[in-house]
């Protein structure tokens, strides 16, 4: 079953799920399009996994509503099912099989024919780099190895649409990393992902992200827009001979691009920040504009992308300001 | 369709090859219940333990050739270490008690030499100190049987006593009947004179006197009609010798005569027989001689061999038992495991359906079921000889089917009410407790309020108890009732096990 065309495969409408007198998600509402690997980013405890088992069918909502693949997840039939791959946090599969019995598991859980199934695991322990571990028990392959088998096992069926819930947590970076460009190969199979982590830096692998806290959305959006919502605008970074640093800031503050210009702490003698609203269209006339001056050495130009971790923070710290959070959101 | 299939047969080769990987496990299960009944009949020894038993005689009396007898008749029953354990007084035998060197002491008073010369019956004395109620009662049957047949003993010498006197009667009528005889001629020839000297030598014998004594000694009564034969005779006797004296008619006197004879003949047969009989017979007249109709053959012979027949008898309910109580277990901690493990949390985003899981499960631990019994059977047919009729193949293996599905229904069903792998076990253990005292094991069901069997007839064992038996000890097929508690049991639970455990599988 696919999402008709021009139609969100996810849609959330104003969620809330509700445990005893908590709510664990409120009000949350987002679309995710057919194709995209959609991040949902946010500490620990702020309603990922949740929200995640309200797509995938598992909670029902309190109020609200959801919808996967154009219908209501609790109301999925086993066809439906099967369209849905679903990687849960923790390692759920038996730890007395080894790879390839939890691979034939999880293949007969989703009725995957017999002669279908010898081919597909093949393919999939050499995706995820288990082909050498297939007769070793999972219970003493190492976690990373785990995380890889639970992916496999998520994928074994050919769903369209895959939850990953916190692949990447307690694992070492080279992993991480590998596991992005798996996810990164899927999306380029046409498969559509929603990935929860509290890795902030992850957002980047991301084509849009949702940023959770306390059970509430904070806000959606692609990895650039983010780093634009914190910083405010693009960022250049420029550095010039240390002698012509202040004539370079003298002909760049006047021009009509340039919204802002810093000096940044601990970088190179003749460095600056230049606030911006596009880097891509100003860079080359603000280079063009310090060429009109031949006396200025230009040694360096480029975007300032710092790391998602300064971005998520100071986007926290202007959130816990109200008049912010409404900047912020628009 | 297929693929309903193939999600329910994603649990066979699961959790067949999850117990595959436990070696242990499977020793357990196939090896652990051989060892058992082997050991069982090496090591059971066929009857009631033996009782340490010391004896109190009256002081002196330590030696006495009677006690010496004594002793050596009830060390059948009684281990008696005549050196150690035989005491005067009772103070040092109850020491002993108290300290465990002996299960019994048993007290003889003086007085039990003297019981027909008082008239009073004795007690013999016993005294032991025992909790277990099996034990308290096999003592107390011993008790009576020794006393039982201590008494009965003591009668036989009586009777044996008895026919010797009975002999010395015999003699008397004898005499007398010859006299009588000799008197009768001499009246009939009307020699009235020497009649005369007879009736004197008669009386003066005191043979009828003696006679008369003897019977009342021997527990005639004195108002049977012999004996008042004897007495009026005494009479008649003068009668005669002062008709014959004063020479009157003598028709009726020999009359008398010839009655007294036949009294005194009837007397001397049944005197004859009393004497014949067999003492043990007087003091024993009635034997049980008790018929089991049951075709038990194949126990063999129980007097000579009795660990092999406890051991083929008990063999079909320890199967029984460890069937169900594998099948409980292995159910029990199967879908509680999966919720622990945070599979289920994978099975409801899956297609897989909560009664696909539970089918899936009883199809791979049935499977498992029949592999380990097979083996099991095997291995108590050849290894110990354990009677197995061909012709009941096919039962069997329905029976062990029902067995399984009604075992697994209520392990399915523990299961899914208890939150932890502990909990599981823990009620697992109950089942088995309380299959072991209700379910006919070791206690007949006949021995339980009609309720309480109404209670064990829910447990799958009682009726695998009592048809395993059947099908391999009697060559009997069960009966239709055993599949429908057992379909009942395994319908009822699974239905139970699907409705709470579907509730679990839910989406929330």
């Amino acid at each position: 079953m696919q999402a008709h065309a021009g139609q969100s495969l996810i849609q959330l409408q104003q969620v809330t799920k509700r445990f005893g007198d908590r709510d664990v998600v409120r009000d949350v509402s987002w679309n995710i399009q057919p194709g995209e690997i959609f991040g949902i980013v946010g500490p620990s405890g702020c309603g990922k996994t949740t929200t995640v088992r309200l797509m995938t069918g598992v909670y029902i909502p309190t109020t609200g509503s959801v919808s996967v693949l154009g219908k209501n997840p609790a109301t999925f039939n086993a066809h439906d099912r099967e369209q849905l791959g679903y990687m849960p946090q923790l390692f759920v599969l038996y730890p007395n099989l080894n790879v390839v019995e939890n691979m034939r598991f999880a293949a007969s859980m989703y009725g995957v024919s017999l002669t279908k199934r010898r081919k597909r695991i093949d393919e999939l322990l050499d995706f995820v780099e288990l082909d050498q571990a297939r007769r070793t028990l999972a219970g003493n392959i190492s976690g990373g190895m785990q995380r890889r088998l639970q992916l496999a096992a998520a994928l074994v069926h050919e769903p369209e649409l895959l939850f990953v819930d916190e692949p990447t947590a307690g694992i070492d970076p080279v992993l991480r990393g590998r596991f992005w460009d798996q996810f990164k190969e899927l999306k380029a199979m046409g498969k559509s992902l929603v990935v929860t982590t509290q890795y902030v830096n992850e957002v980047a692998y991301c084509d849009r992200v949702a940023v959770m806290r306390d059970g509430q959305l904070l806000l959606v959006d692609t990895p650039d827009g983010l780093r634009r919502r914190a910083l405010g605008s693009d960022v250049l970074t420029i550095r010039v001979d240390a002698e012509d640093l202040r004539n370079a800031v003298r002909i760049l503050s006047r021009h009509q691009l340039v919204l802002g210009i810093e000096r940044p702490h601990n970088a190179p003698l003749g460095s600056m920040m230049v606030y911006v609203d596009d880097a891509s269209t100003a860079l080359p006339e603000l280079l063009a504009a310090l060429a009109t001056d031949p006396t200025i050495d230009t040694r360096q130009v480029g975007e300032y992308n710092p790391p998602f971790d300064d971005i998520f923070i100071t986007l926290m710290e202007r959130l816990e300001q109200p008049e912010s959070k409404e900047q912020i959101n628009a | 369709m297929l693929k309903d299939l193939v999600r329910i047969f994603a649990f066979c080769a699961k959790e067949l090859n999850a117990i595959r990987r436990q070696p242990l496990l499977l020793v357990g299960l196939i090896i652990g219940p051989f060892l058992i009944l082997s050991l069982f009949g090496v090591g059971y020894q066929g009857e009631q333990p033996k009782l340490r038993t010391g004896i109190v005689v009256p002081p002196g009396h330590r030696d006495d050739p009677q006690v010496t007898e004594l002793i050596k008749r009830i060390s059948n029953t009684f281990v008696i270490d005549a050196e150690r354990h035989i005491y005067e007084s009772e103070e040092p035998a109850v020491a002993a008690l108290n300290n465990d060197e002996l299960d019994l002491v048993e007290i003889f008073p003086l007085e039990m030499t003297t019981v027909y010369s008082t008239g009073k019956a004795v007690d013999i004395r016993f005294i032991y100190s025992e909790v277990d109620p099996l034990l308290r009662s096999w003592i107390e049957y011993l008790s009576y049987t020794q006393i039982n047949e201590l008494n009965k003993g003591m009668l036989f010498s009586v009777v044996g006593q008895s026919q010797q006197q009975i002999g010395t009667l015999r003699d008397y009528v004898s005499d007398a009947r010859q006299q009588i005889s000799q008197l009768r001629e001499q009246l009939n020839s009307n020699k009235r004179d020497e009649a005369r000297q007879t009736i004197k030598t008669l009386r003066e014998s005191g043979a009828l006197q003696l006679i008369a004594l003897s019977m009342t000694q021997n527990g005639a009564s004195e108002t049977s009609s012999s004996t008042q034969s004897l007495s009026s005779f005494q009479a008649s006797l003068d009668g005669l010798d002062r008709d014959l004296a004063a020479g009157g008619t003598l028709e009726q006197q020999d009359q008398k005569l010839a009655e007294l004879d036949t009294r005194l003949g009837e007397l001397d047969q049944q005197a004859d027989r009393v004497q014949t009989i067999d003492p043990a017979v007087v003091v024993s007249p009635l034997r049980s001689v008790a018929s089991n109709l049951a075709p038990i053959e194949s126990l063999g012979d129980i007097t000579k061999d009795p660990a092999t027949a406890y051991v083929r008898f008990y063999t079909p309910a320890v199967l029984a038992l460890l069937l169900q109580h594998m099948m409980v277990t292995l159910a029990g901690l199967s879908l509680v495991r999966e919720l622990q493990q945070g599979t289920l949390e994978m099975f409801r985003v899956s297609p897989l359906s909560a009664f696909q899981t539970l089918v899936g499960k009883y199809a791979s631990y049935t499977i498992l079921s029949a592999v380990i019994v097979s083996v099991l059977v095997s291995l108590m047919v050849f290894g110990l000889g354990v009677p197995f009729y061909t012709g009941q193949l096919l039962n069997f293996a329905l029976l062990t089917f029902m067995l399984t599905i009604a075992s697994l229904g209520i392990g399915f069903l523990i299961s899914s009410v208890v939150s932890t792998d502990s909990q599981a076990v823990q009620f697992s253990m109950l089942v088995l407790l309380m299959s072991v005292f209700f379910s006919g094991f070791f206690i007949s069901l006949k021995s339980f309020l009609p309720f309480v069997q109404n209670i064990a007839r829910g447990l799958p064992v009682t009726h695998g108890i009592a048809n395993y038996q059947q099908i391999m000890l009697l060559n009997r097929a069960p009966e239709a009732s055993t599949y429908i508690w057992l379909g009942g049991i395994a319908l009822v639970s699974f239905l139970l096990s699907w409705l709470i455990f579907g509730r679990q599988f839910q989406r929330k």
